[in-house]
């Protein structure tokens, strides 16, 4: 019975479970998978989807859904490298650019979707094609970015022993730190939590869930469109159909962290510790060698479906009990 | 009185009125887009072609029709093409008969739709979230069962029966007025149409009324799976081979989009079978006419996104009382 409400109330737990056997059956199968240089790899490798998915957890906290974070994240990266190829533009503020951009265009579909009382993913899916058209129309083949203060960021390494920290691990790190601070400190974080959770008893308490909605896709498209300059510093590279099917992967590993798909509770260190989980079974279909991509796709939406429908039985039983 | 039912009457043949006005835009628009003869025992023009193609969103918007009705939605209808595909490549090889192909391919869709239908009934999951998964979770399997290659089902006797032409028209055409014609006669002359409103409209009055709107709503996901199926088929003999990685892909949109131009609301509650097939023309439409232009493929995207916000702009009751 004690299991049942602590399992309900901790959705972490499961994760933290289901991570701790994953990483036991790989620690017996394949020499050197728990090493800190694959773990290191993990958090450099994941940076990109996991400052996606940190944006997807905001708004499904908030009670939305966001199907438009791959497009945002590929048009980003094309306009990233443009900008510093073509127009000779500083890296770091092309940067700057491209996040301020993508945060406008989510505002405009927080926007729509407040304006015309549609369903979210009925807009997102529009933002989708409008960014993905956008990204195609900027570039129909893929851009090679070679710039010298790209190629020192992507190179830059903290070696801590083993242990080496790259830029673009440091950002999402950096990221995870202020998204969470953000979410579970900040009075906008507790608006984001009241209106996911009630968004009827938050207007009755005096805030202002369309505002604070609107907000919240913003925030989702500046991370995507950050995501999307984390791939041109890790690729090297810009294409209008890179992050294909990314906004899954996000609300995936924002799901398999603790994130509540009804809205109002989720974390961000969860959805950072879901990234990794995410990564981890990729890293262990590698380390396996002959499984294809599909395991990766049947691997992934698996565990995702494991976790709703887990999450979904817990629930029941705590009431039950 | 009687000029309020008039209204109500036009506005319900909007999506109508938007597929003429579409066609005319068109026709205007583009050089040689009306003409149509009969050339060798057969139709050639664009018209004609514009129905052809439509035929694969054709069958999976009629299916997606019910799931929306009953307050659903399914996402995995694109990876069931390509699933489905897969399935019907694999059983009309080496000499097998288009009847079992279709026989696996309906098997593949129906087993999805089943999962998908257990999950949102059974389960209690958002819609949205079940087929979220499984759109991804079937897709894998797709390329699982095609071994990670393009399988290609070139003289086959599947080819031959769908390239077949009864009265001069492709045998696909007449397999969507099939499945219109059987889910039609399902909503109309039995209860099931009727029941399906009463749950997409108000789940918890229906169960109330005595409707078990568990097996409804299943059976509708189960529908979607075996349209999704029959759409898969006609995708792969098509090109006469089934691609599991990009078959179907973004298909779901295209389906959503041509329930939600014929009027259907996302909300449920309604069916327009009819209207949802002429959605799925205006479509097509837009697709050839842009096709015919020599415009990029990523023009065509954008033009979709802005089609798919007035649309659903236009779908909302008091939008459409006010512009009829």
């Amino acid at each position: 019975m004690k299991v049942a409400r602590f399992l309900a109330e901790r959705p972490l737990a499961l994760t933290l479970v289901v991570f701790g056997l994953f990483a036991a059956f790989a620690g017996a199968r394949y020499d050197g998978i728990l090493s800190w240089r694959v773990l290191a790899n993990l958090i450099e490798d994941d940076a990109e989807l996991g400052l996606a998915a940190l944006g997807a957890t905001f708004v499904l906290i908030g009670g939305g859904l966001d199907l438009s974070i791959g497009a945002v994240c590929a048009c980003s990266g094309v306009l990233v490298a443009t900008l510093v190829t073509g127009h000779g533009v500083e890296p770091a503020l092309a940067f700057g650019c491209v996040t301020a951009v993508g945060a406008a265009f989510g505002a405009f579909q927080g926007w729509v979707i407040e304006r015309a009382a549609l369903p979210p993913f009925l807009v997102t899916l529009a933002g989708l094609f409008l960014a993905r058209s956008a990204a195609l129309a900027l570039a129909p083949e893929s851009i090679a970015v070679d710039h010298p203060t790209l190629a020192a960021l992507g190179d830059a390494r903290l070696e801590l022993g083993d242990f080496s920290f790259g830029v673009l691990g440091g950002a999402w790190l950096l990221a995870t730190l202020g998204g969470a601070w953000l979410l579970a400190l900040s009075r906008f974080g507790r608006a984001v939590r009241a209106v996911g959770g009630n968004p009827r008893a938050a207007a009755n308490f005096g805030l202002r869930p369309a505002r604070v909605r609107i907000a919240l896709y913003a925030l989702s498209a500046g991370c995507a469109a950050l995501a999307g300059a984390a791939h041109v510093v890790y690729g090297g590279s810009a294409s209008a159909i890179a992050a294909n099917g990314m906004e899954l992967d996000a609300i995936a590993a924002a799901v398999i962290g603790g994130t509540a798909l009804s809205g109002g509770v989720g974390s961000a260190f969860g959805t950072a510790l879901g990234v990794l989980l995410f990564g981890f079974i990729q890293t262990v279909i590698l380390f396996e060698g002959t499984l294809g991509a599909g395991w990766t796709r049947i691997a992934v939406g698996a565990l995702f479906l494991g976790f709703v429908a887990a999450r979904r039985l817990i629930e029941r039983w705590a009431r039950a009990t | 009185m009687a000029s309020e039912r008039f209204r109500a009457k036009l506005a319900s043949y909007t999506p109508l009125f938007v597929l003429i006005g579409a066609w005319l835009l068109a026709a205007v628009a583009t050089p040689h887009f009306a003409e149509l003869e009969w050339r060798d025992g057969r139709l050639v023009g664009a018209t004609f072609d514009v129905c052809v193609r439509a035929v694969p969103v054709m069958l999976v918007a009629l299916g997606l029709t019910l799931v929306i009705a009953g307050g659903g939605i399914d996402l995995s209808v694109g990876s069931v093409v390509a699933f489905a595909g897969v399935g019907a490549a694999l059983a009309s090889g080496d000499g097998g008969s288009a009847f079992a192909a279709f026989g696996a391919a309906l098997a593949c869709g129906v087993l999805v739709g089943a999962v998908n239908g257990g999950l949102v009934v059974g389960l209690g999951l958002a819609p949205i979230v079940a087929t979220l998964a499984t759109m991804i979770v079937v897709r894998g399997v797709a390329q699982l069962c095609a071994g990670g290659v393009i399988v290609p089902i070139d003289r086959s006797a599947l080819v031959a029966t769908l390239g077949a032409k009864p009265l001069g028209l492709p045998a696909s055409l007449v397999l969507v007025a099939a499945l219109f014609a059987l889910f039609a006669t399902l909503k109309r002359r039995f209860g099931f149409g009727l029941y399906l409103e009463a749950s997409g409209d108000n789940p918890r009055a229906a169960r109330l009324a005595g409707v078990p709107v568990g097996r409804v709503l299943f059976a509708t996901y189960v529908a979607c799976g075996g349209a999704s199926a029959l759409a898969g088929v006609v995708a792969a003999s098509e090109i006469r081979a089934a691609d599991a990685a990009s078959a179907g892909l973004y298909l779901e949109l295209d389906a959503i989009l041509a329930v939600v131009i014929g009027g259907t609301p996302l909300s449920g509650g309604r069916a327009r079978l009819l209207a949802t097939l002429v959605g799925a023309l205006v479509l097509q439409i837009l697709a050839t006419a842009l096709l015919m232009h020599g415009l990029a493929p990523h023009v065509a995207l954008f033009v979709k996104g802005a089609v798919v916000l007035l649309a659903s702009a236009l779908a909302r009751p008091s939008w459409g009382r006010a512009i009829a």
